[in-house]
Protein backbone atom coordinates (compact mmCIF):
# COMPACT_ATOMS: atom_id res chain seq x y z
CA UNK A 1 0.00 0.00 0.00
CA UNK A 2 1.38 3.62 -0.94
CA UNK A 3 1.54 6.30 1.57
CA UNK A 4 1.02 10.17 1.69
CA UNK A 5 3.59 11.90 1.15
CA UNK A 6 4.40 15.90 1.24
CA UNK A 7 7.04 18.25 -0.59
CA UNK A 8 8.51 20.11 2.09
CA UNK A 9 8.09 23.04 -0.64
CA UNK A 10 4.25 24.16 0.77
CA UNK A 11 6.58 26.29 3.41
CA UNK A 12 9.22 26.62 1.06
CA UNK A 13 9.75 30.23 3.00
CA UNK A 14 10.30 28.61 5.86
CA UNK A 15 13.88 27.14 7.12
CA UNK A 16 13.65 22.98 6.04
CA UNK A 17 13.39 21.80 10.00
CA UNK A 18 10.23 24.29 11.07
CA UNK A 19 8.70 23.44 7.38
CA UNK A 20 9.28 19.54 8.44
CA UNK A 21 7.66 20.68 12.43
CA UNK A 22 4.74 22.51 10.97
CA UNK A 23 3.89 19.69 8.88
CA UNK A 24 4.33 17.02 11.38
CA UNK A 25 1.80 18.77 13.54
CA UNK A 26 -0.55 18.66 11.36
CA UNK A 27 -0.13 14.78 10.93
CA UNK A 28 2.22 14.23 7.57
CA UNK A 29 4.75 11.37 8.60
CA UNK A 30 6.54 11.15 5.34
CA UNK A 31 8.59 14.37 3.42
CA UNK A 32 9.91 14.64 0.31
CA UNK A 33 12.79 17.41 0.82
CA UNK A 34 12.17 20.48 -1.80
CA UNK A 35 15.23 21.18 -4.05
CA UNK A 36 15.59 25.09 -2.90
CA UNK A 37 15.30 23.37 1.04
CA UNK A 38 18.65 20.84 -0.36
CA UNK A 39 20.00 23.92 -1.21
CA UNK A 40 20.05 26.52 1.50
CA UNK A 41 20.90 23.57 3.98
CA UNK A 42 23.89 22.99 1.63
CA UNK A 43 25.32 26.52 1.93
CA UNK A 44 25.53 26.47 5.59
CA UNK A 45 28.30 26.38 7.45
CA UNK A 46 29.33 22.82 8.42
CA UNK A 47 26.30 21.21 5.94
CA UNK A 48 26.84 17.72 7.70
CA UNK A 49 26.26 18.77 10.97
CA UNK A 50 22.61 20.44 10.03
CA UNK A 51 21.58 17.22 8.01
CA UNK A 52 22.56 14.78 10.83
CA UNK A 53 20.36 17.06 13.02
CA UNK A 54 17.43 17.49 10.77
CA UNK A 55 17.68 13.52 10.68
CA UNK A 56 17.46 13.05 14.69
CA UNK A 57 14.92 15.70 14.48
CA UNK A 58 12.80 13.63 12.23
CA UNK A 59 13.19 10.67 14.51
CA UNK A 60 12.14 12.47 17.53
CA UNK A 61 9.02 13.56 15.89
CA UNK A 62 8.67 10.21 14.43
CA UNK A 63 8.71 11.23 10.80
CA UNK A 64 11.06 10.19 7.73
CA UNK A 65 12.34 12.03 4.41
CA UNK A 66 11.91 9.07 1.90
CA UNK A 67 12.91 11.31 -1.20
CA UNK A 68 14.90 14.48 -2.14
CA UNK A 69 13.96 16.41 -4.85
CA UNK A 70 16.42 17.00 -7.99
CA UNK A 71 19.46 18.89 -8.48
CA UNK A 72 18.43 21.95 -9.89
CA UNK A 73 19.60 24.53 -7.06
CA UNK A 74 22.90 24.03 -8.14
CA UNK A 75 24.19 21.20 -5.18
CA UNK A 76 26.58 19.15 -6.43
CA UNK A 77 25.99 15.80 -7.31
CA UNK A 78 28.15 14.20 -4.74
CA UNK A 79 27.25 16.09 -2.03
CA UNK A 80 23.10 15.96 -2.81
CA UNK A 81 24.10 12.35 -2.55
CA UNK A 82 26.23 12.77 0.47
CA UNK A 83 23.13 14.52 2.05
CA UNK A 84 20.51 12.35 1.02
CA UNK A 85 22.31 9.64 2.69
CA UNK A 86 22.58 11.05 5.74
CA UNK A 87 18.75 12.05 5.69
CA UNK A 88 18.07 8.21 5.02
CA UNK A 89 16.18 9.19 1.61
CA UNK A 90 15.67 6.12 -0.52
CA UNK A 91 14.97 7.79 -3.80
CA UNK A 92 16.54 11.07 -5.47
CA UNK A 93 14.10 12.25 -7.90
CA UNK A 94 15.73 13.64 -11.11
CA UNK A 95 14.57 15.52 -14.35
CA UNK A 96 15.80 14.15 -17.44
CA UNK A 97 17.71 17.27 -19.37
CA UNK A 98 14.78 17.53 -22.04
CA UNK A 99 16.47 19.32 -24.55
CA UNK A 100 19.62 16.77 -24.92
CA UNK A 101 19.53 13.27 -26.89
CA UNK A 102 19.18 10.11 -24.72
CA UNK A 103 22.55 9.16 -25.50
CA UNK A 104 23.39 12.40 -22.97
CA UNK A 105 21.20 11.52 -20.74
CA UNK A 106 22.45 7.89 -20.42
CA UNK A 107 25.77 9.63 -20.11
CA UNK A 108 24.94 12.06 -17.46
CA UNK A 109 22.38 9.55 -15.52
CA UNK A 110 25.30 6.87 -15.35
CA UNK A 111 27.35 9.45 -13.70
CA UNK A 112 25.12 9.65 -10.90
CA UNK A 113 24.53 5.44 -10.72
CA UNK A 114 27.88 5.87 -9.68
CA UNK A 115 27.37 7.76 -6.81
CA UNK A 116 24.12 6.12 -5.54
CA UNK A 117 25.84 2.92 -5.52
CA UNK A 118 28.47 4.59 -3.34
CA UNK A 119 25.76 6.37 -1.01
CA UNK A 120 23.02 3.21 -1.28
CA UNK A 121 20.54 6.24 -2.11
CA UNK A 122 18.62 5.10 -5.41
CA UNK A 123 17.63 7.39 -7.93
CA UNK A 124 13.69 8.43 -9.70
CA UNK A 125 13.96 9.89 -13.12
CA UNK A 126 11.23 12.12 -13.32
CA UNK A 127 8.82 11.63 -16.68
CA UNK A 128 9.01 15.56 -18.41
CA UNK A 129 6.57 16.70 -21.27
CA UNK A 130 7.15 18.20 -24.36
CA UNK A 131 6.20 21.86 -23.77
CA UNK A 132 9.55 22.17 -21.29
CA UNK A 133 11.52 22.92 -24.36
CA UNK A 134 8.70 25.95 -25.87
CA UNK A 135 9.91 25.18 -28.61
CA UNK A 136 6.88 24.36 -31.34
CA UNK A 137 7.89 20.83 -32.97
CA UNK A 138 10.25 20.05 -30.35
CA UNK A 139 10.36 16.67 -28.50
CA UNK A 140 11.22 17.05 -24.78
CA UNK A 141 13.37 13.94 -23.73
CA UNK A 142 12.05 11.82 -21.02
CA UNK A 143 8.48 12.42 -21.95
CA UNK A 144 7.56 8.70 -22.48
CA UNK A 145 7.64 6.15 -20.23
CA UNK A 146 9.54 4.13 -22.65
CA UNK A 147 12.27 6.73 -23.05
CA UNK A 148 12.18 6.31 -18.83
CA UNK A 149 12.43 2.78 -18.73
CA UNK A 150 14.92 2.43 -21.39
CA UNK A 151 17.06 4.59 -19.16
CA UNK A 152 16.14 2.27 -16.37
CA UNK A 153 17.38 -0.97 -18.33
CA UNK A 154 20.30 0.81 -19.42
CA UNK A 155 21.24 1.70 -15.90
CA UNK A 156 20.48 -0.31 -13.10
CA UNK A 157 17.36 -1.25 -12.25
CA UNK A 158 17.75 -2.18 -8.48
CA UNK A 159 19.63 1.74 -8.51
CA UNK A 160 16.78 3.19 -10.59
CA UNK A 161 13.66 4.05 -11.26
CA UNK A 162 10.63 5.98 -11.71
CA UNK A 163 8.76 8.92 -10.44
CA UNK A 164 5.13 9.78 -12.11
CA UNK A 165 4.61 13.17 -12.37
CA UNK A 166 1.13 13.34 -12.96
CA UNK A 167 0.59 16.54 -13.88
CA UNK A 168 3.89 16.32 -16.64
CA UNK A 169 1.86 13.50 -18.16
CA UNK A 170 -1.10 15.12 -18.29
CA UNK A 171 0.44 17.94 -20.14
CA UNK A 172 2.07 15.38 -22.51
CA UNK A 173 -1.83 13.91 -22.72
CA UNK A 174 -0.81 10.31 -21.91
CA UNK A 175 -3.17 7.67 -20.63
CA UNK A 176 -1.89 7.89 -17.11
CA UNK A 177 -3.44 4.44 -16.81
CA UNK A 178 -1.45 2.92 -19.54
CA UNK A 179 1.15 4.41 -18.65
CA UNK A 180 1.65 3.69 -15.06
CA UNK A 181 0.99 0.04 -15.98
CA UNK A 182 4.10 0.27 -18.55
CA UNK A 183 6.71 1.40 -15.87
CA UNK A 184 5.29 -1.53 -13.51
CA UNK A 185 7.39 -2.41 -11.05
CA UNK A 186 9.81 0.43 -12.23
CA UNK A 187 7.62 2.95 -10.23
CA UNK A 188 9.30 4.13 -7.38
CA UNK A 189 7.88 7.65 -6.55
CA UNK A 190 5.44 9.64 -7.89
CA UNK A 191 4.32 13.42 -7.71
CA UNK A 192 0.74 13.99 -7.46
CA UNK A 193 -0.65 16.99 -8.27
CA UNK A 194 -3.50 18.69 -11.01
CA UNK A 195 -4.01 20.68 -13.19
CA UNK A 196 -7.18 22.90 -14.75
CA UNK A 197 -5.39 23.40 -18.25
CA UNK A 198 -3.76 20.74 -21.08
CA UNK A 199 -1.09 22.72 -21.58
CA UNK A 200 -0.19 24.02 -18.31
CA UNK A 201 1.75 22.07 -15.07
CA UNK A 202 0.24 24.35 -12.25
CA UNK A 203 0.58 22.14 -9.24
CA UNK A 204 -2.83 22.02 -7.80
CA UNK A 205 -4.42 19.54 -5.41
CA UNK A 206 -5.92 16.71 -7.01
CA UNK A 207 -9.47 17.00 -8.06
CA UNK A 208 -8.43 21.00 -8.58
CA UNK A 209 -7.57 20.04 -12.13
CA UNK A 210 -8.51 18.38 -15.02
CA UNK A 211 -6.57 14.70 -14.26
CA UNK A 212 -8.68 11.56 -14.48
CA UNK A 213 -7.90 10.43 -10.84
CA UNK A 214 -9.75 7.03 -11.38
CA UNK A 215 -7.14 5.74 -14.16
CA UNK A 216 -4.40 7.18 -11.86
CA UNK A 217 -5.38 4.88 -8.81
CA UNK A 218 -6.39 2.26 -10.76
CA UNK A 219 -2.70 1.92 -12.30
CA UNK A 220 -1.11 2.36 -9.15
CA UNK A 221 -2.92 -0.44 -7.11
CA UNK A 222 -2.90 -2.84 -10.21
CA UNK A 223 0.87 -2.73 -10.36
CA UNK A 224 0.68 -3.00 -6.35
CA UNK A 225 2.92 0.32 -6.10
CA UNK A 226 4.04 0.68 -2.66
CA UNK A 227 6.05 3.98 -2.72
CA UNK A 228 4.86 7.22 -1.48
CA UNK A 229 2.02 9.26 -3.20
CA UNK A 230 3.63 12.16 -2.87
CA UNK A 231 1.69 15.38 -3.07
CA UNK A 232 3.74 18.54 -5.27
CA UNK A 233 0.74 20.65 -4.98
CA UNK A 234 3.02 24.01 -3.91
CA UNK A 235 0.51 26.19 -5.82
CA UNK A 236 -2.40 25.58 -4.40
CA UNK A 237 -1.48 26.51 -0.87
CA UNK A 238 1.43 28.86 -1.53
CA UNK A 239 -0.42 32.07 -1.53
CA UNK A 240 -2.38 31.13 1.81
CA UNK A 241 -0.98 33.00 4.83
CA UNK A 242 0.85 30.90 7.06
CA UNK A 243 -2.40 29.62 9.86
CA UNK A 244 -4.75 29.33 6.60
CA UNK A 245 -1.78 27.29 4.77
CA UNK A 246 -2.01 24.46 7.40
CA UNK A 247 -6.22 24.24 7.58
CA UNK A 248 -5.35 23.41 3.77
CA UNK A 249 -2.62 21.36 3.88
CA UNK A 250 -5.03 19.21 6.81
CA UNK A 251 -7.52 19.05 4.40
CA UNK A 252 -5.04 18.03 1.86
CA UNK A 253 -3.66 14.62 4.28
CA UNK A 254 -7.05 14.02 4.81
CA UNK A 255 -7.85 14.01 1.06
CA UNK A 256 -4.73 11.89 0.65
CA UNK A 257 -5.97 9.43 2.43
CA UNK A 258 -9.67 8.96 1.43
CA UNK A 259 -7.89 8.98 -1.81
CA UNK A 260 -5.66 6.24 -1.16
CA UNK A 261 -8.26 4.35 1.07
CA UNK A 262 -11.16 4.45 -0.76
CA UNK A 263 -10.60 4.71 -4.47
CA UNK B 1 -14.54 -7.72 -42.03
CA UNK B 2 -12.34 -6.41 -39.26
CA UNK B 3 -14.53 -4.47 -36.69
CA UNK B 4 -12.03 -2.29 -34.11
CA UNK B 5 -13.06 -1.46 -30.38
CA UNK B 6 -10.97 1.34 -28.84
CA UNK B 7 -9.99 0.29 -25.19
CA UNK B 8 -10.83 2.47 -22.03
CA UNK B 9 -9.01 1.89 -18.83
CA UNK B 10 -11.34 4.34 -16.77
CA UNK B 11 -14.80 5.32 -17.91
CA UNK B 12 -17.19 8.36 -17.46
CA UNK B 13 -20.35 7.50 -18.99
CA UNK B 14 -21.46 11.23 -18.94
CA UNK B 15 -18.40 12.85 -20.08
CA UNK B 16 -16.89 9.69 -21.96
CA UNK B 17 -19.73 8.50 -24.09
CA UNK B 18 -20.63 11.72 -26.26
CA UNK B 19 -16.49 12.12 -26.95
CA UNK B 20 -16.57 8.29 -28.16
CA UNK B 21 -19.48 9.29 -30.66
CA UNK B 22 -18.09 12.12 -31.53
CA UNK B 23 -14.91 10.30 -32.52
CA UNK B 24 -17.45 7.71 -34.61
CA UNK B 25 -16.28 5.34 -32.26
CA UNK B 26 -18.71 2.01 -32.56
CA UNK B 27 -18.03 -0.47 -30.08
CA UNK B 28 -15.43 -0.28 -26.90
CA UNK B 29 -14.37 -2.71 -24.31
CA UNK B 30 -13.97 -1.45 -20.96
CA UNK B 31 -10.79 -2.70 -18.56
CA UNK B 32 -13.21 -0.87 -16.12
CA UNK B 33 -14.56 -4.17 -14.63
CA UNK B 34 -15.98 -2.20 -11.12
CA UNK B 35 -18.72 -0.63 -13.19
CA UNK B 36 -20.12 -3.98 -13.31
CA UNK B 37 -19.23 -6.14 -10.39
CA UNK B 38 -21.15 -4.75 -7.61
CA UNK B 39 -23.64 -2.87 -9.62
CA UNK B 40 -27.33 -3.59 -8.89
CA UNK B 41 -29.31 -5.54 -11.50
CA UNK B 42 -31.36 -1.74 -12.65
CA UNK B 43 -27.77 0.16 -12.67
CA UNK B 44 -26.39 -2.71 -15.08
CA UNK B 45 -29.41 -1.99 -17.13
CA UNK B 46 -29.04 1.36 -17.30
CA UNK B 47 -25.70 1.04 -18.37
CA UNK B 48 -26.41 -1.29 -21.08
CA UNK B 49 -28.96 1.44 -22.28
CA UNK B 50 -26.90 4.32 -22.46
CA UNK B 51 -24.50 2.42 -24.71
CA UNK B 52 -27.31 1.28 -26.81
CA UNK B 53 -28.90 4.75 -26.61
CA UNK B 54 -25.26 5.93 -28.30
CA UNK B 55 -24.91 3.13 -30.28
CA UNK B 56 -21.81 1.91 -29.25
CA UNK B 57 -21.20 -2.10 -28.45
CA UNK B 58 -19.78 -3.48 -25.17
CA UNK B 59 -17.26 -5.72 -27.32
CA UNK B 60 -15.72 -7.09 -24.19
CA UNK B 61 -14.76 -6.42 -20.37
CA UNK B 62 -11.27 -6.97 -18.92
CA UNK B 63 -11.65 -8.73 -16.02
CA UNK B 64 -9.83 -8.44 -12.35
CA UNK B 65 -6.48 -9.69 -12.06
CA UNK B 66 -6.18 -13.55 -12.00
CA UNK B 67 -3.26 -13.90 -9.94
CA UNK B 68 -5.52 -15.91 -7.17
CA UNK B 69 -7.12 -18.25 -10.22
CA UNK B 70 -4.34 -20.78 -10.33
CA UNK B 71 -3.67 -20.06 -6.47
CA UNK B 72 -2.02 -23.14 -4.29
CA UNK B 73 -4.45 -22.08 -1.40
CA UNK B 74 -8.03 -23.12 -1.72
CA UNK B 75 -9.24 -20.48 -0.21
CA UNK B 76 -7.57 -17.71 -2.65
CA UNK B 77 -8.55 -19.78 -5.39
CA UNK B 78 -12.39 -20.07 -4.61
CA UNK B 79 -12.19 -16.98 -4.09
CA UNK B 80 -10.73 -15.84 -7.27
CA UNK B 81 -13.14 -18.04 -8.92
CA UNK B 82 -16.42 -17.08 -7.09
CA UNK B 83 -15.59 -12.99 -8.25
CA UNK B 84 -15.08 -13.62 -11.93
CA UNK B 85 -18.57 -15.56 -11.38
CA UNK B 86 -19.89 -12.89 -10.36
CA UNK B 87 -18.77 -10.63 -12.72
CA UNK B 88 -19.76 -13.12 -15.85
CA UNK B 89 -23.38 -12.75 -14.16
CA UNK B 90 -23.29 -8.62 -14.23
CA UNK B 91 -21.93 -8.74 -17.32
CA UNK B 92 -24.71 -11.06 -19.17
CA UNK B 93 -27.07 -8.63 -17.54
CA UNK B 94 -25.35 -5.65 -18.98
CA UNK B 95 -25.33 -7.41 -22.67
CA UNK B 96 -21.47 -8.16 -22.17
CA UNK B 97 -20.64 -11.31 -24.73
CA UNK B 98 -16.80 -11.43 -24.04
CA UNK B 99 -14.84 -11.60 -20.61
CA UNK B 100 -11.21 -11.22 -21.18
CA UNK B 101 -8.81 -12.57 -18.44
CA UNK B 102 -5.58 -13.82 -17.47
CA UNK B 103 -4.96 -17.32 -16.64
CA UNK B 104 -3.37 -17.14 -13.33
CA UNK B 105 0.36 -16.40 -11.64
CA UNK B 106 3.25 -18.87 -10.94
CA UNK B 107 5.08 -18.14 -8.11
CA UNK B 108 8.25 -20.61 -8.07
CA UNK B 109 9.19 -23.63 -9.90
CA UNK B 110 7.08 -26.39 -7.67
CA UNK B 111 4.09 -23.77 -7.98
CA UNK B 112 4.20 -24.25 -11.87
CA UNK B 113 4.70 -27.46 -11.43
CA UNK B 114 0.89 -28.00 -9.85
CA UNK B 115 -0.54 -24.98 -11.73
CA UNK B 116 -1.98 -27.24 -14.81
CA UNK B 117 -4.27 -29.12 -12.92
CA UNK B 118 -5.30 -26.52 -10.48
CA UNK B 119 -5.86 -23.90 -13.73
CA UNK B 120 -8.11 -26.77 -15.24
CA UNK B 121 -10.38 -26.79 -11.59
CA UNK B 122 -10.71 -23.42 -11.51
CA UNK B 123 -11.65 -22.93 -15.35
CA UNK B 124 -14.07 -25.60 -15.36
CA UNK B 125 -16.08 -24.16 -12.71
CA UNK B 126 -16.26 -21.07 -14.70
CA UNK B 127 -17.09 -22.21 -17.30
CA UNK B 128 -20.35 -23.44 -16.16
CA UNK B 129 -20.97 -20.18 -15.31
CA UNK B 130 -20.29 -18.65 -18.73
CA UNK B 131 -22.88 -20.99 -20.21
CA UNK B 132 -25.64 -20.80 -17.87
CA UNK B 133 -25.07 -16.64 -18.47
CA UNK B 134 -24.50 -17.46 -22.17
CA UNK B 135 -20.76 -15.10 -21.75
CA UNK B 136 -17.92 -16.10 -23.35
CA UNK B 137 -14.68 -16.48 -21.60
CA UNK B 138 -11.26 -15.44 -23.66
CA UNK B 139 -7.99 -16.48 -21.62
CA UNK B 140 -5.22 -14.47 -22.95
CA UNK B 141 -1.69 -15.13 -23.60
CA UNK B 142 0.47 -13.06 -20.87
CA UNK B 143 3.28 -11.24 -21.51
CA UNK B 144 6.88 -12.74 -21.39
CA UNK B 145 8.89 -12.20 -17.86
CA UNK B 146 11.70 -13.55 -16.82
CA UNK B 147 11.91 -15.41 -13.46
CA UNK B 148 9.04 -15.77 -10.83
CA UNK B 149 6.02 -14.35 -9.99
CA UNK B 150 5.12 -14.51 -13.90
CA UNK B 151 1.99 -15.40 -15.88
CA UNK B 152 0.85 -19.30 -16.43
CA UNK B 153 -0.29 -18.60 -20.31
CA UNK B 154 2.91 -17.41 -21.09
CA UNK B 155 2.64 -19.36 -24.62
CA UNK B 156 0.29 -20.53 -26.95
CA UNK B 157 1.14 -24.13 -26.56
CA UNK B 158 0.33 -23.79 -22.85
CA UNK B 159 -2.59 -21.78 -23.53
CA UNK B 160 -3.61 -24.74 -26.46
CA UNK B 161 -3.50 -27.15 -23.90
CA UNK B 162 -5.63 -25.84 -21.69
CA UNK B 163 -8.17 -24.41 -24.01
CA UNK B 164 -8.21 -28.52 -25.34
CA UNK B 165 -8.70 -30.11 -22.14
CA UNK B 166 -11.83 -27.33 -21.28
CA UNK B 167 -12.84 -28.00 -24.72
CA UNK B 168 -16.02 -25.87 -24.30
CA UNK B 169 -17.17 -23.09 -26.85
CA UNK B 170 -17.73 -20.96 -23.69
CA UNK B 171 -14.02 -21.01 -23.52
CA UNK B 172 -12.01 -19.72 -25.97
CA UNK B 173 -8.76 -17.65 -26.27
CA UNK B 174 -8.18 -13.50 -26.78
CA UNK B 175 -4.72 -13.10 -28.39
CA UNK B 176 -2.47 -9.97 -27.39
CA UNK B 177 -0.09 -9.01 -30.19
CA UNK B 178 1.53 -6.74 -27.56
CA UNK B 179 2.20 -10.02 -25.35
CA UNK B 180 3.30 -12.11 -27.93
CA UNK B 181 5.63 -9.59 -29.57
CA UNK B 182 7.85 -9.60 -26.62
CA UNK B 183 7.82 -13.28 -26.63
CA UNK B 184 8.89 -13.52 -30.23
CA UNK B 185 12.72 -12.73 -29.28
CA UNK B 186 12.32 -15.61 -26.86
CA UNK B 187 10.13 -18.82 -28.41
CA UNK B 188 7.66 -18.60 -31.08
CA UNK B 189 6.64 -15.83 -33.41
CA UNK B 190 3.24 -14.08 -33.55
CA UNK B 191 2.05 -15.34 -36.53
CA UNK B 192 2.71 -18.83 -35.68
CA UNK B 193 1.14 -18.71 -32.28
CA UNK B 194 -1.82 -17.20 -33.93
CA UNK B 195 -1.73 -20.07 -36.36
CA UNK B 196 -1.62 -22.40 -33.34
CA UNK B 197 -4.61 -21.06 -31.81
CA UNK B 198 -6.78 -20.65 -34.95
CA UNK B 199 -10.31 -21.13 -33.97
CA UNK B 200 -9.90 -21.00 -30.74
CA UNK B 201 -9.17 -17.27 -31.22
CA UNK B 202 -12.78 -15.42 -29.91
CA UNK B 203 -10.93 -12.33 -29.76
CA UNK B 204 -7.56 -10.36 -29.99
CA UNK B 205 -5.69 -7.29 -27.98
CA UNK B 206 -3.61 -5.28 -30.66
CA UNK B 207 -1.12 -2.96 -29.16
CA UNK B 208 2.50 -2.66 -29.96
CA UNK B 209 6.12 -2.19 -28.36
CA UNK B 210 9.55 -2.24 -28.60
CA UNK B 211 10.06 -6.28 -28.12
CA UNK B 212 10.96 -5.89 -24.59
CA UNK B 213 8.63 -4.16 -22.53
CA UNK B 214 4.62 -4.33 -22.46
CA UNK B 215 4.70 -0.65 -23.19
CA UNK B 216 0.57 -1.03 -25.05
CA UNK B 217 1.48 1.75 -27.56
CA UNK B 218 -1.09 2.16 -30.62
CA UNK B 219 -0.47 -0.58 -33.27
CA UNK B 220 2.31 0.75 -36.03
CA UNK B 221 4.35 2.36 -33.41
CA UNK B 222 6.51 -0.50 -32.19
CA UNK B 223 8.44 -2.88 -33.82
CA UNK B 224 5.57 -5.82 -34.18
CA UNK B 225 5.64 -7.03 -38.08
CA UNK B 226 2.06 -6.49 -39.15
CA UNK B 227 2.03 -7.71 -42.64
CA UNK B 228 2.80 -11.00 -40.62
CA UNK B 229 -0.01 -10.90 -38.16
CA UNK B 230 -2.72 -9.76 -41.06
CA UNK B 231 -1.26 -12.77 -43.33
CA UNK B 232 -1.83 -14.68 -40.19
CA UNK B 233 -5.43 -13.40 -39.08
CA UNK B 234 -5.86 -14.58 -42.86
CA UNK B 235 -4.74 -17.78 -42.17
CA UNK B 236 -7.21 -18.55 -39.55
CA UNK B 237 -9.95 -16.95 -41.48
CA UNK B 238 -10.65 -14.21 -38.62
CA UNK B 239 -13.35 -11.42 -39.48
CA UNK B 240 -14.54 -10.51 -35.94
CA UNK B 241 -13.99 -7.80 -33.91
CA UNK B 242 -10.47 -6.84 -32.05
CA UNK B 243 -9.61 -4.49 -29.03
CA UNK B 244 -7.01 -1.71 -29.83
CA UNK B 245 -5.62 -1.98 -26.47
CA UNK B 246 -3.63 1.21 -26.46
CA UNK B 247 -4.41 4.57 -26.06
CA UNK B 248 -4.10 7.20 -28.85
CA UNK B 249 -0.31 7.42 -29.99
CA UNK B 250 0.91 11.05 -28.55
CA UNK B 251 -2.28 13.29 -28.57
CA UNK B 252 -4.15 12.05 -30.29
CA UNK B 253 -7.99 11.26 -30.30
CA UNK B 254 -9.60 7.97 -30.89
CA UNK B 255 -10.72 8.92 -34.44
CA UNK B 256 -7.41 9.65 -35.74
CA UNK B 257 -6.53 6.02 -34.01
CA UNK B 258 -8.63 3.94 -35.67
CA UNK B 259 -7.93 5.54 -38.76
CA UNK B 260 -4.07 4.86 -38.17
CA UNK B 261 -4.62 1.46 -37.39
CA UNK B 262 -7.29 0.89 -40.31
CA UNK B 263 -4.40 2.38 -42.55
CA UNK B 264 -1.85 0.10 -40.92
CA UNK B 265 -3.76 -3.31 -41.46
CA UNK B 266 -5.27 -2.56 -44.83
CA UNK B 267 -2.11 -1.56 -46.03
CA UNK B 268 -1.00 -5.29 -44.38
CA UNK B 269 -3.72 -6.89 -46.42
CA UNK B 270 -6.61 -7.13 -44.47
CA UNK B 271 -10.22 -6.80 -45.38
CA UNK B 272 -11.21 -3.03 -44.12
CA UNK B 273 -13.85 -1.25 -45.95
CA UNK B 274 -12.14 2.62 -45.50
CA UNK B 275 -10.63 3.80 -48.15
CA UNK B 276 -7.45 4.71 -46.25
CA UNK B 277 -3.28 3.82 -46.65
CA UNK B 278 -0.11 5.03 -44.87
CA UNK B 279 1.14 4.87 -47.99
CA UNK B 280 1.79 7.52 -50.31
CA UNK B 281 0.88 7.74 -54.45
CA UNK B 282 4.02 7.36 -56.30
CA UNK B 283 3.14 10.39 -57.96
CA UNK B 284 2.96 12.83 -54.77
CA UNK B 285 6.51 11.25 -53.75
CA UNK B 286 8.06 12.04 -56.51
CA UNK B 287 7.68 15.99 -56.02
CA UNK B 288 10.71 15.75 -53.45
CA UNK B 289 14.02 16.57 -54.82
CA UNK B 290 15.44 13.10 -53.76
CA UNK B 291 12.80 11.55 -55.91
CA UNK B 292 11.52 8.65 -53.22
CA UNK B 293 9.52 6.01 -55.22
CA UNK B 294 9.52 3.16 -52.34
CA UNK B 295 5.95 1.98 -51.96
CA UNK B 296 6.35 1.20 -48.54
CA UNK B 297 7.73 4.41 -47.29
CA UNK B 298 5.36 5.58 -44.70
CA UNK B 299 5.65 9.54 -43.36
CA UNK B 300 5.15 11.19 -40.07
CA UNK B 301 4.45 14.70 -38.82
CA UNK B 302 7.37 16.51 -37.47
CA UNK B 303 4.92 18.34 -35.12
CA UNK B 304 2.37 15.67 -33.61
CA UNK B 305 4.21 12.24 -34.38
CA UNK B 306 1.69 10.98 -36.34
CA UNK B 307 1.94 8.82 -39.73
CA UNK B 308 0.13 10.60 -42.50
CA UNK B 309 -2.99 9.03 -43.46
CA UNK B 310 -3.74 9.44 -47.00
CA UNK B 311 -7.48 9.30 -48.23
CA UNK B 312 -8.25 9.87 -52.35
CA UNK B 313 -8.86 13.42 -51.13
CA UNK B 314 -5.05 13.72 -49.32
CA UNK B 315 -2.92 13.40 -46.61
CA UNK B 316 -3.51 14.50 -42.76
CA UNK B 317 -2.48 13.65 -39.63
CA UNK B 318 -3.18 14.03 -35.91
CA UNK B 319 -2.30 18.09 -35.77
CA UNK B 320 -4.07 18.72 -39.60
Amino acid sequence: MFKPAIMTGVFSELKPEDAIKRLADIGWRYFELYSAHMAEMDKRKDPEKHFSALRELCERLGVSIPAAHDNTQGVKPERFMRWSQILGVKWVVLHPSVEKTAQENLRVLREWVDLARRFGVGIAVENMHDLIPDIEGRRAFGATPTELLWLVKETDPELVGVCWDVNHAHVQKLDQYRAIKQLGKHLVHTHINDTTTDSEEQHLLPFEGKVVWKAVMKALREIEYDGLFSLEAGASVNNLPLPLRDLKLRYALELTEAMIECM
Amino acid sequence: MLQFAPCLSTIDLVQDIPVLVENGVEMVTLNEYELFLDASDERLLEIRKIFEDAGIEIHSVHGPTSKDLISSDPGLRNRSVEKFSRLVRQLSIAGVRIMVFHGGQVEDEDHLASAFPLALESLERLVKVAEEHHVVLALENDSYQKGFPRGFCGNSRTLLKLLESIDSPWLKACFDTGHAHIYEGIQERIGDAIRNLGAWIATFHIHDNDGFGDLHVQPGYGTINWDEFVSALQDIRYEGPMTIESGPWAGGTYRCMLEEVKALLKDSGADIRDELTLRPKVDWLKNFPSGWTNPDIMIRCRRCGHYIVWTPEGGHCACG
